[in-house]
C-alpha cells in the first residue's frame, strides 16, 4: 500500500548521522526542506516524474543560522520564503534569491525552545510557539519586516505545534498540557476562540486540518487519534465556529506516543508516525454525519522513532509521503491504492 | 552547595552487590545469543554519582536491580528503570533521572527503548517528573543545555 522509493540522510551517513525532526514540502511539490539535531536546514529537489524513479537531491545546506537543534521548517504559501524554528529560542526567515534560500530575518523574543513556526494562508501572519508556553503572532509588512502582533499564553505547559486553517485566519495550537486552543483575529489583536481540554491523556503532539478546513485530527502521547469537526459549516465562518470531537481511534499494541499526523489533500487518507518506529495509514470515512476512523494498517517503518510525516501538497504528487526519523533518514514513499 | 542546603543531610547507606554476576548455563557458549538483562542495565547505572552526596546511586539504594525490568519480544527490546529518590521531596530527582537516561542512551544500542521513571509512591511530584523524563523533545533540549549537561556529566564521572 505504501512503497518506499528512496532513503536520504539529512546529515552524514549510516553510522555518523543524527536525528531528523521534520520535513516540509514547498507548495509546488518539487522542493522539500528538512531540519534536525545537526542545527541545519536542508533544501532538496524532487527529481523525476511520477511514473519513473523519483528521488530527492540536496540543493542547499543552511547551517549558520541556528546554534541549537532546528525543530521545524515551513514554506510560505507564495513559495518565496522558508522559516525555521529552533531550540536556540530564535526563528529565522529565509528568502529565495536566484533559486537559493538565504537568511533575511532573525525573530527573537521567545524565552526558550521554539517548537514550530508557520505562515498563514495569506502569508501576512507568522505564528510561533515555544516551551515558554506562549503563542506569538508576527505580522509581515510590505518591506517584508516582521513585527509582533499579539502574544498569548493560553497553555499551562509547552506548546508543541501550531497549524493554520487552510483558507481562513484561524490558528490551532496543541500542548503538553493535553489541550488544544483555537485563535482568531478580531481586527486588532489575536484572541482565543475556543479551548478544548483533555483532548488526549498526556501531550498532544500534532494536529492537522483537512483540505477544506471542516475537519481536523490530533495525535498524542496516548497513541490515540481524535477527529474534530466544525459544528456550523453552513452558517458560520471557520474562525467564528466551534469544533467538537466526533470520533477517535486507539492504536493498540504500543506503549509509545504518536508524534505526527498528516492529512492527504486528495483522498482523506491520514498518515501517522510515532515512537514505535512505524508509519500507519487511516481512512476518514466521507459521511459527515457519523465519521469513522478506519485503520488501514502499518505500512512503513524506520529503524528508530518516526518524528514526522508529510504528504506532498501538489495534486500531481499527492501520493508521495516523506517521513523523518531519529535514524537520520528521510524516507520517500508512494501510496498505492 | 553548602552542607546546610542538602535535601537529605544524613542519607542511609546500603551494601553493594557483588561486582561479578553469577555465571549461568549458556553464558560461556559463544554460539548462544546473550540478550540484554536487568543485571547488565544495573551494572551500567549502579556507579552513577549522587548529585549531592559522595556516594553512588547503588549505595543510596536509589537504583536496585529489582527495580529494572527488561521486556524482549519480536518487535522491540524495552528497558524500564524505576529509581527511588532518598526522600519524597528530593529536588535532585529530575537530574538523577536525566543522568540515568543519558547514561543508558550513551551505552545501549539506539534501537533499545528506554523508560526511566520514579518508583511509584516515592516522590511528591513523581507524575510531573515522569512526564518530563518521557518527553523526547524535552530530553533532547536538556542534552543541548550546557549547564545541565555539566551537572549530568559530574554524576556520570568515573572516579580516578
Amino acid at each position: 500500500m505504501l512503497r518506499q522509493i528512496g532513503e536520504f540522510y539529512h546529515q552524514g551517513e549510516k553510522d555518523d548521522t543524527s536525528r531528523v525532526w521534520m520535513t516540509c514540502w514547498h507548495h509546488g511539490g518539487r522542493i522539500l526542506a528538512s531540519c534536525g539535531d545537526d542545527k541545519a536546514v536542508r533544501v532538496w529537489s524532487l527529481v523525476g516524474e511520477p511514473d519513473s524513479k523519483m528521488r530527492l537531491e540536496c540543493r542547499t545546506t543552511l547551517d549558520d543560522s541556528h546554534t541549537r537543534a532546528v525543530r521545524s521548517v515551513a514554506f510560505s504559501n507564495d513559495g518565496k520564503c522558508l522559516v525555521s524554528a529552533s531550540f536556540d529560542a530564535s526563528v529565522v526567515v529565509y528568502q529565495q534569491e536566484d533559486g537559493e534560500f538565504a537568511e533575511v530575518n532573525k525573530l527573537e523574543g521567545h524565552e526558550s525552545e521554539v517548537k514550530c513556526a508557520v505562515f498563514s494562508k495569506s502569508d501576512e501572519f507568522l505564528a510561533t510557539c515555544s516551551r515558554d508556553k506562549s503563542v506569538w503572532f508576527w505580522q509581515q509588512d510590505e518591506d517584508e519586516d516582521f513585527s509582533v502582533s499579539s502574544i498569548l499564553q493560553p497553555h499551562t505547559q509547552d506548546v508543541k505545534q501550531v497549524a493554520w486553517h487552510p483558507t481562513e485566519d484561524l490558528l490551532v495550537s496543541c500542548s503538553y498540557d493535553s489541550s488544544i486552543r483555537f485563535y482568531r483575529f478580531d481586527g486588532e489583536d489575536w484572541v482565543t476562540q475556543q479551548k478544548i481540554d483533555g483532548c488526549h491523556v498526556g501531550t498532544v503532539w500534532s494536529i492537522a486540518f483537512d483540505t477544506e478546513g471542516h475537519r481536523l485530527v490530533t495525535v498524542g502521547e496516548d497513541h490515540c487519534i481524535q477527529l474534530f469537526v466544525r459544528e456550523n459549516i453552513g452558517s458560520k465562518s471557520a474562525d467564528q465556529d466551534t469544533w467538537k470531537s466526533v470520533a477517535r481511534y486507539d492504536v493498540e499494541n504500543t506503549r509509545w506516543p504518536l508524534y505526527s499526523v498528516a492529512w492527504n489533500s486528495t483522498n482523506d487518507v491520514i498518515a501517522t508516525g510515532g515512537g514505535d518506529c512505524k508509519i500507519r495509514l487511516f481512512k476518514i470515512s466521507s459521511t459527515p454525519e457519523s465519521p469513522v476512523i478506519e485503520h488501514l494498517g502499518v505500512v512503513g517503518r524506520h529503524e528508530l522513532d518516526v518524528n514526522h510525516v508529510a504528504w506532498n501538497p501538489n495534486p500531481k504528487f499527492s501520493n508521495l509521503l516523506t517521513s523523518a526519523s531519529d535514524d537520520g533518514t528521510i524516507r520517500l514513499w508512494e501510496l498505492e491504492i | 552547595m553548602g552542607q546546610e542546603r542538602l535535601d537529605n543531610a544524613n542519607p542511609t547507606l546500603f551494601d553493594s552487590k557483588p561486582r561479578h554476576r553469577p555465571v549461568t548455563g549458556t553464558e560461556r557458549d559463544e554460539s548462544v545469543e546473550d540478550p540484554i538483562d536487568s543485571w547488565e542495565i544495573f551494572d551500567l547505572i549502579r556507579d552513577i554519582n549522587d548529585p549531592e552526596h559522595p556516594y553512588t546511586l547503588e549505595q543510596l539504594n536509589v537504583v536496585q536491580e529489582e527495580l529494572i525490568k527488561v521486556f524482549i519480544d519480536e518487535e522491540e527490546t524495552f528497558v524500564k528503570v524505576n529509581f527511588t529518590p532518598t526522600i519524597p521531596h528530593c529536588s535532585m530527582a529530575t537530574l538523577i533521572g536525566l543522568a540515568i537516561r543519558v547514561k543508558l542512551l550513551r551505552s545501549l544500542h539506539p534501537k533499545v527503548k528506554v523508560s526511566v521513571s520514579i518508583t511509584p509512591g516515592s516522590h511528591s511530584t513523581e507524575e510531573s517528573i515522569n512526564r518530563q523524563l518521557a518527553d523526547k523533545e524535552r530530553v533532547a533540549a536538556a542534552m543541548e543545555n550546557q549547564g545541565l549537561m555539566h551537572a549530568v556529566n559530574e554524576c556520570l564521572r568515573v572516579p580516578e
